[in-house]
């Protein structure tokens, strides 16, 4: 070998030794043992500081399995609850990362849950810091606390499975109940800052009953509408008569106008929230019987196709035209009457079609009033402007206000389940 | 100069040509698009690249009879050795100040997406590393890594793109003629700077030698270019509506941590790091070979290699001059992607006319001679 060749053969390992020691990351590296993984983090108005801080984070799993794929307890498995008052939320976290032993790491934060008081003042400054944190995932949930974020983060113990998955299973129901929204941080902060859409996050609250002689209807929105009993979504996070192991609720929204909470929405205005907005799924709605009183009927309800929004801006005085199209299966009739039959069939569509228009027309209105066009019909005109200046000049988000609007529902009944008729079961008194 | 002995075809001119102008969309292009021209920015990115077409075809006509020769030699050709070391003086510079910049702004952006532990300096050392071993090994291996990366970048790109389409909402590209043409047009005329890089083609024409791969080759990158530059804006724009769009630091990488199928497929964004290195060790690996490779062809200096280790030293200090982040970027906007047309464009024009006079005369006087 040639002098040359072992010079270059020396350079080589040099280089590959050089390389196995700089390129591994050893020096910096962090074992994920030593972080404290953040899952839920709440923001209340402080009493001492500008804002309290709670931080819901992971409990470290007991030796061996933790991780993916291993046999879950069935115990409650809670969060490491801290509560911290401070100036920032940032702030929170250093001054956090003082007393717990790990690394606060906030990359697997599911939820950011703020209290309505907070949310009411604005949240612009903090959704703008959450959105500049390289650590905070855009999409992890906003939620809006009906009482202190702190009680709820508290209340998250689910026994089925770890908070971290519960938190973000249960904020993708919304698909199939029609109770929430696809509060995403993302979603929120586009919504929050758009000059034709105004913002929307899911209400969520904890349980308000211990027993069921607590129970109470009172706090329900059914008189509001005119139904002769509260149906499933005349409810608010918070409200729903129930007890049980699960101690938080979600349903409801909270509307925003700009950066402040400005209103809120049960159950049934957020599913009517979805159809006019083009968002909505699928979800089993309750409708009064129209022929037997104090009965109900329960359809499969399903988007058919888009919702067709037509706005015409009229000078100022907007006039909205929505079409919603729905299918439906039957789930169940509590009257027996046979809605399978052509003739009640189509009664019982113009029926829930009606009820529907007239549920969206009192939702459409009632965002009118809180002056937040949450649907994005802005984005209908936005559509017909030729410029941004003239989009400016149309100052869609004060001229909402003075909208007049006109719903349409077409509601086809598909199929009837597995019941292709209703009999019903005869008594010793006789006869049917 | 490795010139004389190596020849490369048209794949691997598109190549590079295609990795250094489209290099941009990964840093901050969308969002400077969106500044200039908000929501017609796309409409903005087809305006420019018509008028690139055009200014490029007419080079491309004027540059026929001056096969295989680069702004350098046009230097000489037109003005004589004064000529040739004002042309390659401007050169060297310009390149050296992209490579310059790039060097900063790709470290810069690693450090922000995955090593922001790191010092600056630290990661820094591995791209001008990186770039010394580049030089060394010549322009062949250079174009020959691109030749090989450039399909893997482009599906994985593809699969990006197609990936953020659930986030798509068509409302957002309206008004569509964004802040109104008055406003657009007297901005984005000087935004052909954009295919600035184009240059890089003129550099590389020794190495084509014939005229017919030298046109198609610039046509191609254009095109593909193009395709690159448009669905980075568009998708860009179809996600965050105008003016969100304005306050988006690193538009694709921050477009990337949305992508999120179920509770698996999620934070794939960690996957597109090892292609924006790689894209940064493309760019700054080329400009700092033709940055010297000007230097020492204006010069006449046959052996690049004494000079790596002090235009390496050089390059790593100059990049560190700009105070921040902030100060290399607005560097790079308001002068390269401002001024840069008339360097690429202008300067070479001026040659072309310049050394077609020269010709023409020195043609005549032989004839009447």
């Amino acid at each position: 070998m040639s002098i040359k060749s072992r010079a270059k053969f020396l350079l080589s390992i040099i280089l590959i030794s050089a390389a196995a020691s700089f390129l591994t990351s050893c020096y910096d590296r962090t074992e994920i043992d030593d972080l404290a993984y953040v899952i839920a983090m709440g923001i209340d108005k402080g009493k001492t500081n500008a804002i309290r801080l709670t931080l819901g984070m992971a409990m470290p799993t007991g030796g061996g399995g933790g991780g993916g794929g291993g046999e879950e307890k069935s115990e409650a498995k809670g969060m490491l609850v801290t509560v911290i008052e401070c100036p920032t939320i940032y702030a929170g976290l250093n001054m956090a990362n003082s007393y717990v032993s790990k690394q606060i790491n906030t990359s697997h934060a599911k939820i950011i849950v703020f209290s309505e008081e907070m949310a009411k003042e604005g949240m612009e400054s903090h959704i703008h810091a959450i959105i500049r944190g390289r650590e905070f995932r855009p999409n992890m949930y906003i939620l809006i606390s009906r009482g202190p974020a702190e009680n709820f983060i508290e209340s998250v113990k689910p026994k089925l499975t770890n908070p971290a998955k519960y938190l973000e299973q249960v904020l993708r129901t919304y698909t199939f109940s029609g109770f929430g929204t696809n509060s995403q941080l993302i979603n929120f902060y586009l919504q929050e800052e758009s000059t034709s859409r105004q913002a929307v996050a899911t209400l969520c609250g904890v349980a308000g009953y211990k027993t069921p002689s607590d129970f109470d209807i009172s706090n329900s929105t059914y008189k509001q509408k005119g139904h002769p009993l509260p149906l499933e979504g005349d409810y608010l996070a918070g409200t729903i008569p129930k007890i049980g192991d699960v101690d938080i609720e979600m349903m409801g929204l909270a509307v925003f106008n700009g950066p402040k909470m400005v209103g809120e929405l049960d159950g049934n205005d957020t599913s009517l929230y979805l159809m006019c907005a083009g968002e909505f799924k699928k979800a089993n709605m309750t409708f009064p019987d129209p022929l037997v009183k104090d009965r109900f009927v329960v359809l499969d309800v399903k988007k058919s196709r888009n919702t067709i929004r037509k706005v015409n801006y009229n000078g100022g005085k907007p006039e909205i035209n929505v079409r919603i199209i729905l299918e439906a299966d039957i789930s169940s009739i509590q009257s027996g009457q046979n809605y399978e039959t052509m003739n009640n069939g189509v009664l019982l569509e113009q029926y829930v079609s009606s009820f529907l228009k007239a549920g969206a027309e009192r939702f459409l209105n009632k965002t009118k009033a809180m002056r937040s066009d949450i649907c994005g019909f802005g984005n209908e005109v936005k559509m017909q402007c030729i410029d941004w200046d003239q989009w400016q000049s149309r100052n869609w988000l004060n001229v909402y206000a003075n909208s007049t609007f006109k719903v349409e529902v077409s509601m086809k009944i598909r199929r009837p389940g597995l019941m292709i008729r209703s009999v019903t079961a005869p008594s010793a008194q006789g006869g049917q | 100069m490795d010139k004389g002995n190596i020849k490369f075809g048209r794949w691997e001119a598109v190549c590079l040509l295609v990795a250094m102008i489209s290099a941009k969309s990964i840093l901050n292009y969308p969002r400077f698009q969106v500044d200039f021209s908000g929501p017609a920015a796309w409409l903005s990115v087809v305006f420019v690249t018509l008028l690139a077409l055009g200014i490029i075809s007419v080079i491309f006509k004027l540059y026929k009879p001056f096969q295989g020769k680069d702004p350098i030699d046009l230097g000489e050709i037109a003005a004589g050795p004064a000529g040739k070391i004002i042309a390659g003086s401007v050169i060297f510079l310009f390149v050296g100040v992209f490579t310059v910049t790039a060097l900063r702004d790709y470290s810069e952006q690693m450090k922000v997406l995955a090593l922001n532990t790191s010092p600056i300096t630290y990661i820094m050392l591995f791209f001008t590393a990186g770039m010394i071993t580049g030089l060394l090994t010549g322009i062949e291996p250079i174009v020959r890594f691109q030749a090989i990366l450039m399909p893997v970048l482009i599906i994985s790109y593809i699969i990006f793109i197609v990936l953020l389409t659930p986030y798509f909402k068509s409302d957002n590209l309206f008004p569509f003629l964004g802040l109104g043409l008055k406003k657009i047009i007297p901005v984005e005329l000087p935004r052909i700077s954009d295919y600035t890089e184009i240059i890089f083609l003129f550099l590389m024409y020794p190495f084509l030698k014939k005229h017919s791969i030298f046109k198609s080759a610039g046509y191609i990158s254009l095109g593909i270019s193009f395709f690159f530059l448009l669905s980075v804006t568009l998708s860009y724009q179809l996600i965050v509506q105008y003016p969100t769009s304005t306050e988006w630091y690193i538009p694709v990488y921050q477009m990337g941590r949305l992508i999120n199928y179920g509770r698996f497929f999620q934070r794939i964004e960690s996957a597109f790091v090892t292609t924006w290195t790689l894209t940064g060790l493309i760019y700054t690996c080329t400009g700092f070979y033709f940055m010297v490779s000007s230097f020492a062809k204006t010069f006449g200096i046959k052996d690049k290699k004494p000079m790596v280790a002090a235009f390496a030293v050089i390059t790593f200090s100059l990049a560190l001059v700009p105070k921040s982040l902030l100060q290399n970027s607005n560097l790079k906007g308001n002068f390269l992607y401002a001024w840069g047309w008339t360097v690429t464009f202008g300067l070479t024009i001026l040659l072309l006319v310049i050394a077609r006079i020269r010709t023409r005369k020195h043609k005549d006087r032989k004839q009447s001679a």
